[in-house]
């Protein structure tokens, strides 16, 4: 099996990323990429034949919570870490009409 | 109607009789809960400052932890019950992953391929008349975003957001794509919106965003395509047209108008030879049209996986049994039963069932009639004729009128036993919508009593046929008609409360004699 990145690959990733990289960033991370999946390939190797496809190890079921309201962050406390904020609102600057997710 | 309206629906008819619409719904409701669905955040974030009611896991701080809401998976079970679906015993949640601000994990909590309800229908009107189901496919559990706003100023575009709604509980329901008409959509979204309020899931506000509809529609020449397992698929070797999404419609009856809309449109376009690609509109409401905002050339790249924060569910049937109890008896059910019962038409039972206090009304109108079935044909008349007309009137419910369901029984006992007439009955119940009262008090009141007093009634007759010699003569020359008119000014003389049987008897017999 192999692992092969390729620029169209890069341009996929950019897209869902919503970063835009130059020709010569593509350059750079193609192959790092490349080398970075074959190298996690290495797992391949391992024998799974027998063992059950996992996603949650603690065997834990029904975590489930009550209904019930509780004290929150205060509006100040939300906004501490805000690069920018304006009447209680977070800012970001940019346009970002157009790239709306398809959720 | 105008004349551009006719060339309009004049196109339409014939877009119909070359094409088929198709379309499938998504259709996303937030379900009455206090709390959001993965935080102990107040979810009612309507009117509410910006920034107000977030925490560490609705605002995507690094190490929260998310604790699954009980009430809003119990809401989701109760929905799927009624609407026929299998709930899955063994269920998750997972991570759908896409890039916006108003999400501030960069993934969106929601459930691939292990929803809470799977399977299930609607029933609607289908073209003939008959009842169609409409397939559902699904529905999911999953979070809302954020709500953001986006501005610009001296510096350039930005974009506001406030996480009050992030985290809010959302569930997303999905049909088959076998819906084929704005009719059928309209019907589908309008009864899915009632079941839950019946339910007691959600009030399905429009107003506050509670409920989006989002149709997927593609137009198809008659005889190239077929619906199989869920799909639909050419039967000839021409390719199908592509399909287009009208994103997050706030309304119902928007969404019937985009669905016209994007019809005519999609006719006009294949008809002139041009490409549909596939799409993603959104509905403009003051123009009336949806609007172009890009085109879906790949397939969405979520990367979903399971959350491995979040346990998951194993449904117990104990839990459904006990949801199952508190599933009420539904608007089609009632329909059916009044029909079956007391031979109510289902447009009548329809009016009567069409919110849950109204029907829960007229349920005490048809206890206090011991369910009598000629008492209730009555009472309906009287509650989709002069109450209809009142609640038109008043902008209100009739269940909000002073009218209370035993006083309306009274009044039509006493029609029935001959005590007042018809003509009475409704005054009193007119009476009894605006100002309620005691019902034997009013009719002593308004004098509207029966008379049975033949020599007051005779006396009528009298003068009436003394005062209307050109009438009698009419009569007497063989009009027969002229003995309506002769009744009218009889029944005027006692206030209505002669029984119309007795004054044509008198009438008939006193003119015999002259
Ligand atoms: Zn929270």
């Amino acid at each position: 099996m192999s692992t092969i990145i390729t620029q169209d690959d890069i341009k996929h990733l950019e897209k869902i990323s919503m970063i835009r990289l130059s020709d010569e960033e593509r350059n750079t991370f193609t192959p790092q990429l490349t080398s970075i999946l074959e190298y996690v390939e290495k797992l391949g190797e391992v024998d799974t034949k027998d063992v059950p496809e996992t996603t949650q190890v603690t065997g834990i079921v029904n975590v489930l919570r009550e209904d019930e309201v509780k004290p929150t962050f205060t509006q100040e406390q939300a906004l501490a870490n805000a690069p920018e904020q304006e009447r209680g609102y977070f800012k970001i600057r940019g346009s970002l009409k157009n790239i709306a997710a398809d959720a | 109607m105008s004349n551009a309206m006719n060339g309009k629906s004049l196109k339409m008819a014939e877009g119909h009789e070359k094409y088929d619409l198709i379309i499938g719904l998504e259709i996303h409701v937030e379900p009455k809960t206090n709390s959001k669905m993965f935080c102990s955040c107040s979810a009612d974030f309507w009117e509410k400052e910006p920034n107000t009611q977030t925490c560490p896991v609705c605002l995507g701080l690094p190490g929260a932890l998310p604790l699954v809401n009980k009430k809003a998976v119990e809401l989701m079970i109760k929905t799927g019950l009624a609407l026929h679906s299998e709930i899955r015993r063994k269920t998750k949640f997972d991570r759908k992953h896409y890039f916006y601000p108003d999400l501030p994990k960069g993934y969106q909590l929601s459930q691939y391929d292990e929803p809470i309800c799977e399977g299930g229908y609607i029933s609607v009107s289908g073209v003939d008349g008959s009842e169609k189901q409409i397939a559902i496919t699904r529905i999911h559990m999953e979070e809302d975003v954020a709500k953001a706003l986006h501005a610009k100023d001296a510096t350039g575009e930005y974009t506001l957001i406030d996480y009050n709604k992030s985290g809010v509980p959302l569930f997303e329901l999905v049909t088959e794509p076998v819906i084929n008409s704005s009719d059928e959509a309209w019907e589908f979204a309008k009864k899915y919106q009632q079941i839950l309020r019946y339910l007691g899931v959600s009030d399905a506000d429009i107003e506050k965003g509670q409920m989006r509809c989002e149709p997927n529609i593609s137009i198809q020449k008659k005889g190239t395509w077929k619906y199989e397992n869920g799909e639909i698929i050419p039967t000839t070797d021409a390719p199908l047209l592509e399909r287009v999404e009208v994103k997050n419609i706030g309304s119902i009856r928007f969404m019937k108008n985009a669905i016209d809309y994007e019809f005519n449109r999609l006719v006009e376009l294949a008809e002139a030879g041009e490409e549909i690609r596939q799409q993603t509109r959104g509905w403009n409401p003051a123009k009336g049209k949806t609007e172009f905002q890009r085109y879906k050339e790949t397939a969405q790249d979520y990367r979903y996986f399971p959350d491995p924060d979040i346990p998951p569910l194993e449904i117990s049937e104990e839990m459904i049994d006990s949801i199952k109890k508190e599933v009420p008896e539904l608007p089609d059910e009632k329909i059916w039963r009044y029909e079956k019962d007391f031979g109510i038409s289902a447009y009548d039972a329809g009016i009567l069932v069409e919110d849950k206090a109204k029907a829960e009304y007229v349920e005490q109108i048809f206890a206090a009639a011991n369910n009598t079935t000629e008492i209730i044909t009555d009472a309906v008349k009287f509650l989709n004729g002069i109450g209809a007309s009142w609640s038109n009137n008043a902008g209100k419910s009739i269940v909000e009128s002073s009218l209370q369901p035993k006083a309306l029984i009274e009044v039509i006992t006493l029609l029935h036993s001959g005590d007042i007439t018809r003509n009475a009955a409704s005054q009193l119940v007119e009476k009894l919508l605006n100002e309620g009262g005691n019902v034997s008090e009013l009719v002593e009141k308004l004098g509207l009593k029966v008379l049975n007093d033949t020599g007051a009634l005779e006396k009528f007759v009298d003068e009436a046929i003394a005062e209307n010699p050109n009438a009698v003569a009419d009569y007497k020359s063989g009009k027969m008609n002229a003995i309506g008119f002769l009744m009218g000014q009889v029944m005027r003389k006692s206030g209505g409360s002669a029984k119309p049987g007795d004054v044509q008897t008198l009438l008939k017999d006193k003119l015999s004699q002259l």
